[in-house]
């Protein structure tokens, strides 16, 4: 009984806006609204798709998934020159140092790299035979929320002694394709790596001691051979000569991805920035901005159209002004008369973004052997649909609020 | 609401003469239940006194209450509330849309208050001539046809009060004797007020009682 009487209800209300529908359509153009539809159209459709390939390629520009919005890091020494290099300038950073780079707007954190003073020799075994590459090496300590990989067994027991160490992964290429293979030693996997026997030689202080090391990760960030900081205070203690250097290299965590400001500031202090990193992010900057300017152009297709869609309703409602003046003193309110103009902002955007989503997916979809060519494979994006989305709904917002006042405004 | 009163009303195209009248520059009340007619020639403000107590002009001094509420504190939602469940008009130009049909016109304002069944309005239009004419475009009617619906459709809202603007004035006796009946049918049924503005040709029903818009001295 109840669910036909609510049936009744809808039948009745869907008769209703019918009625209210067919007054207020009156002079219409469909022509206009589709040409509308099809300029938001391509305005969101420019915006998707510049959002999506922004997406897809920034991983060439070494943009990982911490850079949008996230953090990166640096690795910063002092420039090394000719006339310093001679005269013995300091390479080390002093507190005061350290504290101007941590005072900067785009600095979150810097770790300083503790480096031992003391001798070290590396031995490590390479299979069988008894073959074992020596070599000197150099240790450094950094805090732990610095390191991009989480090893299982980092830290130092004094009693049973084991050093774990974190080396570059430049440093397994370096071996793999630049050592191992010119003198035909065989090659080795980062497992098979984490199994090289290996142990130090610490001298110092009077002290001469082997103890066992083992590699417990690989780092793409740092580039120095990492330690625990509490076998560095204790090794330092043991073998070093009481002093405490200054740290030569720092690891700074910026706020976001490195601008035209961070280069500013190494260029003023005579810093040097590790690796190619402030190049990738001069082409990711250059990028975005490329994107940021694509993706403004279609925003302002999107507004224009809504704006010329939204002109034109306002004009149909002008021309149908008695009419909506005569259903008001019905009884009708004037959200129940702009709901009925609005609904065709709606519609119109709605088919907009939908087929915008579409269009975004086709053009994808055309140039993504090409990304496959150059070796990128990233997955769709949720950001173009959002973006797309969110931009619509606030020009549909803002042009149902203009045509409410309007309507109130023809009974006044 | 129970009574309307309108106290010290005067319309500023008014402004500065001192009409003799039951209605302007005086007190009146009206009240439910009773039926009011309001006599004048033309010219005489019986239109700009509707408008006034419909919401759609407020150009007057003096001041109009509701329940002693003033109507001009009132905002376009208040009064698309009351113009639902309060008040009903039928204006002098009717206001008619002229696309839809008899019925239609009718439903429109219906749908708004589901005050009646489509069967109880197709009755109505029935009962008072306009049998043929039922799915007819408004624009096609004649003007006493186009007066009858307009007349239908104000009785399809729950109202304390019925404004009617010359509703007779095109009506033949038989149409009107018709429309009263059914006026003061539909009005006593709410127990609402019945106001009429009259020139010329009076809506046949019972009034209790008569105002003068304008006394001729």
């Amino acid at each position: 009984m109840s669910a036909t009487m609510t049936t009744n209800n809808e039948k009745r209300e869907t008769r209703n806006e019918n009625l209210l529908w067919r007054l207020l359509r009156s002079g219409m153009s469909k022509t206009q609204l589709v040409a509308f539809t099809l300029a938001c159209l391509l305005g969101v459709t420019i915006m998707m798709v510049a959002v999506q390939f922004y997406h897809d390629v920034k991983p060439v520009f070494g943009g990982g998934d911490d850079s949008l919005g996230g953090s990166d890091y640096l690795v910063i020494n002092r420039r090394v020159t000719s006339a310093g290099a001679l005269l013995g300038d300091h390479t080390g950073f002093t507190p005061q140092e350290v504290d101007d780079l941590l005072a900067q707007p785009w600095c979150r954190g810097a770790g300083a790299f503790e480096a031992g003073n003391f001798s070290i020799t590396a031995r490590i075994g390479l299979g069988t035979g008894g073959r074992a590459l020596r070599t000197g090496l150099f240790f450094e300590a950094v805090d732990e929320r610095y390191l991009d990989v989480d090893p299982t067994q980092w830290g130092f027991d004094s009693i049973r002694p084991v050093i774990p160490i974190i080396i570059p992964r430049d440093y397994l290429s370096l071996y793999n394709f630049g050592y191992a293979s010119s003198v035909g030693l065989p090659r080795v996997s980062y497992g098979q790596a984490s199994l090289l026997p290996i142990s130090f030689e610490l001298a110092g202080n009077g002290y001469n001691d082997v103890i066992e090391g083992r590699i417990v990760g690989f780092s793409g960030r740092l580039n120095t051979v990492v330690v625990p900081q509490d076998f560095m205070r204790w090794a330092r203690a043991r073998y070093g000569d009481g002093s405490t250097p200054q740290p030569t290299r720092l690891v700074v965590e910026l706020n976001g991805a490195p601008d035209a400001r961070v280069e500013r500031y190494m260029e003023d202090n005579n810093l040097e920035v590790a690796g190619d990193k402030m190049n990738g992010s001069r082409a990711q900057s250059l990028m975005a901005l490329v994107v940021t300017v694509v993706v403004a152009v279609g925003l302002i297709i999107s507004i224009l159209a809504l704006t010329l869609l939204l002109l034109s309703i306002l004009l149909l409602l002008q021309r149908n002004s008695r009419q909506v003046r005569d259903v008001m003193l019905l009884g009708y309110t004037p959200a129940m008369v702009a709901r009925q103009y609005g609904r065709i902002v709606v519609i119109s955007a709605v088919v907009a973004l939908v087929l915008a989503a579409a269009a975004t997916l086709l053009v994808r979809f055309l140039y993504s052997p090409v990304l496959a060519d150059v070796g990128l494979s990233t997955g769709w994006s949720v950001w173009p649909f959002v973006i797309g989305a969110a931009a619509l709904a606030i020009l549909v917002a803002i042009d149902f609020i203009v045509i409410r006042r309007h309507v109130t405004r023809l009974l006044a | 609401m129970t009574k309307i009163e309108i106290d010290n009303v005067l319309p500023d195209v008014f402004a500065g003469t001192r009409p003799a009248s039951d209605v302007w520059l005086t007190g009146c009340t009206i009240t439910r239940g009773e039926h009011v007619e309001v006599a004048a020639a033309s010219g005489e403000g019986k239109s700009t006194l509707c408008a006034f107590l419909y919401g759609y002009r407020n150009d007057y001094s003096g001041s109009i209450r509701f329940d002693g509420e003033d109507i001009s504190t009132f905002d376009i939602e208040r009064w698309s509330a009351l113009r639902r469940r309060h008040l009903s008009y039928v204006p002098q130009d009717l206001r008619l849309f002229d696309k839809l049909t008899a019925l239609e016109n009718c439903m429109i304002k219906n749908t708004l208050t589901d005050h009646k069944t489509e069967r109880e309005i197709r009755d109505m239009l029935s009962a008072i001539g306009l049998q043929d004419r039922i799915d007819y475009p408004a624009g096609r009617l004649s003007i006493g046809q186009r007066q009858r619906v307009a007349i239908v459709r104000a009785l399809c809202q729950p109202m304390d009060v019925l404004l009617l603007d010359e509703p007779a004035s095109h009506l033949d006796e038989a149409s009107n004797r018709a429309a009263a009946g059914m006026i003061a049918a539909e009005a006593d049924r709410q127990g609402a007020a019945v106001v009429v503005m009259s020139v010329g040709a009076r809506l046949l029903i019972d009034y209790s009682r008569n105002l003068q818009l304008s006394r001729k001295p």
